[in-house]
């Protein structure tokens, strides 16, 4: 290694150690590497020198971060918890609309199954505020939120297929007023027009 | 055989060149090179001799002085040199034993 190379290495190697070293000693070693003939093992040992002060605690930044993380922490967890604790009966209300629950504000209506197919309905509220919810029973035991539908109008169901009216909620891909097909095994959904029978 | 140079572990030698070095009187980087090489032959290299030295400062068998310009001289503590004269005891001793036992075993 050229002289020069083996300076200016070794000069940039200095300024790889950590912060707190340097400010201790930085000042030190270029003031001794300024008076030293550089060759590799210079810049080897200053190699070494920066990987140990690095991994050596009482150089590295770990002390001064360690109180950090602990209030960021403290911070994170205060923040969140309220966040938590509203966030929690919203997350409950969309977990049990994507499981059977029979106990609705306004009592169930009328359920509805088709013949021959896992495809059940549930009509809840009045005439105004319905709800149509549209459930796979395959499992009877945990049957399967599969469409709701508000304002539903009356359903009608035949073998393996039914359908609902109604302007369609609690969907990834709502549309303001749908006709539902929902027909075994696959249930499809498509957009109507309002007012469409 | 343990001592307290033990868990310096590889940073034994430089060490005790480094205490050995300022055992004279202070010095700064540079000198404490300087005078290891012109005693012992060995050149310590910068990022070696300031890795020894920090961990000397730490046990506090060392002390930094007043700067003077760039270069911080470095004088031995007390406890730096009841370490030195402790290890240099041990030196002896295994240097006694290892004459004895060559000279035995080559018949001399």
């Amino acid at each position: 290694m050229r002289p020069g190379l083996a300076g200016r290495l070794s000069r940039a190697l200095v300024g790889g150690h950590p912060r707190r070293w340097r400010e201790r000693y930085g000042a030190e070693m270029l003031e001794v590497l300024g008076q030293h003939d550089a060759t590799a093992r210079t810049v080897a040992s200053l190699g070494a020198s920066a990987v140990s002060a690095h991994l050596d605690p009482g150089w590295h930044r770990g002390r001064r971060l360690r109180p950090r993380l602990r209030r960021a922490a403290l911070f994170t967890a205060l923040a969140v918890s309220p966040l938590l604790v509203f966030a929690a009966p919203f997350a409950y209300a969309a977990w049990q609309d994507n499981h059977w629950h029979a106990v609705y504000d306004e009592g169930l209506l009328g359920v509805g199954v088709a013949a021959h197919s896992p495809i059940m309905i549930t009509a809840f509220g009045g005439a105004m505020n319905g709800q149509d919810v549209v459930w796979d029973v395959r499992d009877p035991g945990h049957p399967m939120h599969l469409s709701r539908f508000e304002g539903g109008q009356p359903t009608a169901l035949s073998a393996g297929c039914c359908s609902v009216r109604g302007t369609r909620t609690g969907s990834r891909s709502p549309t303001k007023c749908s006709a539902a097909a929902a027909a075994w095994p696959a249930t499809r959904w498509r957009s109507a027009p309002a007012g469409a029978p | 055989m343990h001592g307290k140079f033990d868990d310096l572990g590889r940073f034994a030698d430089p060490s005790l060149l480094i205490l050995t070095s300022l055992s004279d009187g202070p010095k700064h980087g540079y000198a404490i090179m300087a005078d290891i090489a012109a005693f012992s032959g060995i050149r310590m290299e910068p990022g070696t001799l300031y890795g020894a030295l920090s961990r000397l400062e730490r046990r506090g068998w060392v002390r930094p002085l007043a700067a003077a310009e760039r270069r911080r001289p470095y004088e031995i503590t007390a406890g730096g040199l009841e370490i030195l004269t402790e290890q240099i005891s041990t030196m002896q001793q295994v240097a006694q034993v290892a004459r004895l036992r060559t000279a035995t075993a080559w018949g001399a």
